[in-house]
């Protein structure tokens, strides 16, 4: 029956419409979902490199109390197969067995091949059935001529020279890291200086730790040049040097995976056009679980960084 | 040969117009409704011949016309709201085109005892979807530091604001790009000043506000959503004029007066925040170096005759932060607006109506960081050039027909460089443009219908859009109007901002496999005054948006990347009931706003369920969530009270539902991080997206007034008190993982705020 039938009287029309809207509201049919406990992977494969560890563990209720040992994972079944690069059917198996709580190594010594595809599957009595894929990017080397000393801030900057890295589709996805010999607060360069020299001992200390590997976040092929031999020419930023002293810098080439983890766990907590406080759930490839299982190919370049007073002019 | 349409259309009006002027029996009477004071036009004020019962009210330029009149004697009727009602008899000879410009004066309030009678013609014609604030209740309302435009558009029913920081209008579901928002016609593309926490427009510049909250008329488009259309003052004609204010935050002056056959006006603002940021910066390193808004708005009017009228009006606004934050890193913003608008008036007869503008648009956004001697600047502007042109056409008096059309260029240009090298770019140059026909017909003094058509055309992807619309309106009893409405609405055009900080906004549009959003939009509206002197209102709405394209908000690095590959597509409705019972007289006015509604949005691969099992092959399906913004239920209670002549209370309290955030779940921690010198990683797992709630938001402001003079100059005292109980609403949760357990903490909005501001007006003679 429509309101509008009562019109005579809108005050009692308007009475049922309030009436309506109050039975409605009290209908939300979007209701929160309950917390369910999830198995956890961490899996890193590198090109050229040995297969590593497999670490599994499970979520735990965001309120408690928090220790990789008390939420690991034991006796599960670990493999992971080496598929056909064509028919994508599985070839080859490695399997895994449990070291430490949680932590399963490989059985044998396996080389990772770039371009090929890797499945990892865990089975586990209590949990369902938890499965992913990754491909190996493909393989590249730094072929310039790394300076064996840089001058920080000075105009001379750091180019890497990136040879044979094929995107297989769209484009290539880089992290750039800068890893530290020694984390010493007197090796700090002056912006992270600055920005540590007013903590407290412990969170000094933490902070000189998380400094030592700088990383660039996730920067997309169309940022650098490619070259008339079709090399890709990275531009190496300053930003990017935490210490003075010995560095390795290390161009990583990311698989899918770790793109869609890492971009989306970066703005969990906020961050790009999303509202503060508007969290989303990290995009991950494990089907039957959450957590990572990816892999990249990656080079490094070694320097020694000095500030740019020692440069002799 | 066959007639474009739109040649059709022009053909038919001046043929009818000929026609009319040969119904040389038939009378008129038409004119410019303005203030007697001020001389400043006054924009749908109520005109009547009470003896027939025939009326109109006065369009966007203060133009109204009533044909096909009888000879005889008759009352002319005209009332505005907080104008005396002027009458005024008339005889109309047969044949006669009566030109009578009519000024109102405003209401004098005299004695202790305020006594306004509300008349039938002083109730405001209430269109559908459409709602009206006064600039008068602009400055009354009390605001965080400065009287703010879209802070209070705010209050009303179907409005809503993100956070106390945030300027942003949220209407009936739609995020702020959904709003078109014009200044004299012309289009602000970041209405913002200190990143969103205040809006451009300097309420001692500004005529009039309305806000079209939807269904909005064929003569507007470009938005999904709604319309809000302001209007700069035409300046004093009659006399000069000057007002200051000095406020906490800002400062403003205004000049207004005659020139020879026109008038002038010139507004200026700007933020006076540098002795506050001098006595930080004392005792604190990071406070910025330059941080400071300015804007100014002019304009001049002229009337070449009695039947031509230009005027040139501009807008200038602008940020700028300098912000050393340490030795080797620093942050510089400049962004701003700049408008200007040529407008032609044109009365052929006192059947068409012409209006001719040329607008431009700039808005300009330049950020920069240099942080361990790697700079980072970005390069962004829009421009938007633009020729409007309107027809209004009165065949009868059942008829109001009008035409128009709006054509432009619009060019956008973003460029980023990263350590000087050039990262991402793009510009986009686009033609659009469109035409409008509508008429509304008014068969019988009870039934009004407004039906039309919208006809888009955007270069870029080479899409036409053709957009039906129709409004009914049902008077019954003089006092309840029964209203529903249809509208089809395109939008070529999504907006890449931040609810909590506009300062780095970007426009960008449609293209090829970038389809322009569109939605259809069913309004039912109920309009009655159960009591003399009181109005209640109630509008129900439900909104479709298809084709949603927004910047991919897990975009890392666009750098490289196509521009289809930067959006994401989805959909999504809003539907709500809202409902406004006002008191329009007395000692007491003002008004309860309720509204209820929701609004869903749904993006592929995003609020997915978690637990969904992918080993089917197939993607998990979106589920369809509340934006932050979704309120179920919004109260609002404004109320004014003149204590005597010299004091005025007014307060507005706020009620919402809280707001919609995810909640976490679970977490968990990456321990072997290859790209992290980190001990471990955590990450949450979280809840269907906006799921739950905060707690509920409410709020108590208070502003008292105290109008008196000093030096026979008028002085206004005002003293405001915000969050007058100090409530702690919650904005958000933040979580610290450095605490184990994690710490969960909730981010809280503003406290309570005194705010006090001193305004100087010159009086009538004075300069």
């Amino acid at each position: 029956m429509s309101i509008f039938l009562n019109i005579h009287n809108p005050i009692k029309g308007l009475f049922l419409l309030a009436v309506a809207i109050f039975i409605g509201s009290g209908c939300d049919p979007y209701t929160q979902d309950v917390y369910t406990e999830q198995v956890v992977v961490e899996s890193y494969l590198t090109a050229n490199n040995p297969l590593t560890q497999v670490r599994l563990s499970t979520t735990g209720d965001a309120t408690e109390v928090y220790s990789f040992e008390r939420f690991a994972l034991r006796g599960a079944q670990v493999m992971i197969w080496v598929l056909k690069p064509n028919s994508g059917e599985k070839d080859y198996r490695i399997t895994y067995e449990e070291s430490t709580p949680g932590v399963y190594q490989p059985t044998e010594m396996h080389v990772v091949q770039p371009g090929y595809t890797y499945q990892l599957e865990v089975f586990h009595p209590e949990y369902p059935e938890v499965e992913a894929f990754t491909t190996i990017p493909a393989s590249f080397q730094i072929i310039n001529p790394i300076p064996d000393t840089l001058y920080y801030q000075s105009t001379e900057q750091l180019t890497l020279e990136l040879a044979s890295a094929v995107a297989k589709q769209g484009q290539n996805y880089y992290i750039i890291n800068t890893v530290a010999e020694q984390a010493l607060e007197e090796l700090l360069t002056p912006f992270y200086l600055e920005f540590v020299a007013d903590e407290e001992e412990e969170e000094k200390r933490q902070s000189l730790s998380e400094l030592q590997i700088n990383s660039s976040g996730i920067l997309s092929e169309g940022n650098f040049n490619r070259n008339e031999q079709g090399n890709l020419e990275i531009r190496y930023p300053w930003l990017a040097v935490a210490y003075f002293g010995v560095n390795d810098i290390i161009p990583s080439l990311i698989d899918q995976n770790l793109y869609d983890y890492i971009r989306s766990e970066s703005v969990q907590l906020g961050g790009s056009t999303l509202s503060p406080g508007e969290i989303q759930n990290v995009i991950t490839p494990i089907v039957g679980g959450v957590g990572i299982f990816g892999s990249m190919s990656r080079d490094t370049a070694r320097t020694f960084i000095l500030p740019l007073e020692f440069e002799v002019p | 040969m066959r007639l474009h349409p739109l040649l059709l259309f022009l053909f038919l009006l001046f043929a009818h117009t000929k026609n009319g002027h040969a119904q040389s029996s038939q009378a008129s009477v038409s004119g410019f409704i303005s203030d007697a004071a001020s001389g400043e036009t006054l924009l749908a004020a109520n005109v009547a011949l009470l003896e027939i019962n025939r009326g109109t009210t006065s369009n966007t330029l203060g133009y109204y016309s009533i044909t096909n009149i009888t000879p005889g004697r008759y009352t002319l009727a005209v009332s505005y709201i907080g104008y005396e009602v002027f009458r005024m008899p008339i005889t109309l000879d047969s044949g006669q085109n009566l030109r009578l410009d009519i000024e109102l004066e405003a209401e004098i309030i005299s004695g202790e005892e305020i006594v306004v009678e509300s008349t039938r013609e002083q109730e405001e014609l209430k269109n559908i979807g459409r709602a009206q604030i006064t600039t008068q209740t602009i400055k009354e309302l009390p605001a965080i530091f400065e009287a703010d435009v879209f802070r209070s558009i705010q209050y009303l029913p179907g409005v809503k604001a993100a956070s106390d920081f945030s300027s942003g209008l949220y209407i009936r579901g739609g995020s702020p790009d959904q709003t078109l928002i014009l200044l004299d016609r012309t289009t602000v593309y970041n209405p913002s000043h200190f990143f969103g926490f205040f809006s451009t427009f300097n309420p001692d510049a500004i005529k009039d506000v309305r806000l079209y909250k939807g269904g909005y008329p064929p003569e507007y488009g470009g938005r999904l959503g709604s319309v809000l259309s302001i209007y700069n003052k035409d300046g004093n004609r009659n006399d000069y004029r000057a007002t200051t204010t000095l406020g906490m935050l800002a400062s403003r002056i205004a000049i207004e007066g005659p020139i020879p056959k026109g008038s002038f006006m010139l507004a200026a603002r700007r933020s006076t925040l540098e002795p506050l940021l001098g006595a930080l910066r004392a005792n604190n390193d990071n406070i910025p170096s330059l941080f400071y808004f300015l804007d100014t708005n002019g304009k001049l009017n002229l009337d070449l005759s009695d039947n031509d009228k230009v005027s040139i009006a501009f807008y200038s606004g602008k940020d700028r932060v300098d912000f050393p934050f340490g030795d080797d890193a620093a942050f510089k913003l400049h962004y701003g607006n700049q408008t200007i608008s040529t407008n032609w008036t044109h009365i052929f007869n006192e059947n068409v109506f012409s209006n001719f503008v040329f607008t431009g648009s700039r808005y300009f956004n330049f950020p920069s960081f240099e942080i361990g001697g790697t700079p980072f600047n970005r390069d962004n502007n829009i421009y938007d050039l633009s020729l409007k042109a309107d027809i209004e056409y009165l065949p009868s008096e059942k008829h109001t027909m009008a035409t128009g059309i709006w054509a432009g260029v619009f060019t956008f240009r973003i460029q980023d460089q990263f350590d000087g090298q050039n990262t991402f770019g793009q510009r986009i140059h686009a033609q659009y443009a469109s035409w409008y026909a509508q008429d509304e017909w008014r068969p019988t003094t009870d039934w009004k219908i407004l039906g039309g058509f919208r006809l888009n055309a955007f270069s870029d992807g080479n899409y036409l859009r053709l957009e039906p619309r129709i409004s009914v309106e049902y008077l019954r009893w003089q006092r309840v109007r029964l209203q529903t409405a249809y509208g089809r609405y395109n939008q070529f055009f999504t907006l890449i901002t931040n609810e909590a900080f506009s300062g780095f906004d970007l426009w960008l549009t449609s293209d090829q496999g970038i389809k322009p959003s569109y939605g259809d939009q069913y309004i039912f509206g109920l309009k009655t005054i159960p009591f003399e002197g009181y109005g209640l209102d109630v509008e129900g709405y439900y909104r479709t948006m298809k084709d949603l394209f927004e910047l991919d908000p897990f975009l890392p690095d666009a750098a490289g990347l196509a521009y289809a590959d930067l959006f994401r597509f989805g959909d999504g409705s809003a539907y709500g009931v809202e409902a406004m019972f006002e008191k329009r007289t007395g000692k007491l006015t003002g008004y309860i706003g309720y509204t209820w509604g929701y609004t869903w949005r749904r993006f592929p691969g995003f609020n997915t369920d978690p637990l969904y099992n992918r080993s089917t092959g197939l993607e998990a399906k979106a589920r369809f969530y509340p934006p932050k913004y979704d309120r179920r239920h919004d109260v609002n209670l404004i109320l004014n009270y003149a204590l005597n002549q010299k004091w005025k209370l007014t307060t507005a309290w706020v009620y919402a539902t809280g707001q919609a955030y995810t909640r976490v779940l679970g977490r968990y921690a990456l321990h072997d991080d290859p790209f992290s010198a980190d001990e471990f990683n955590n990450a949450f797992t979280v809840g269907k997206v906006n799921a739950s709630r905060l707690p509920a938001y409410h709020r108590l402001d208070l502003s008292l007034q105290r109008s008196g003079s000093v030096l026979g100059l008028e002085t206004l005292l005002q003293i405001q008190i915000i969050n007058l109980y100090n409530r702690r609403n919650v904005w958000f949760q933040s979580f610290d993982f450095d605490e184990n357990p994690v710490q969960q903490t909730d981010v809280t909005l503003l406290p309570i705020i005194p705010a006090l501001s001193f305004t100087i007006n010159t009086p009538n003679g004075y300069l």
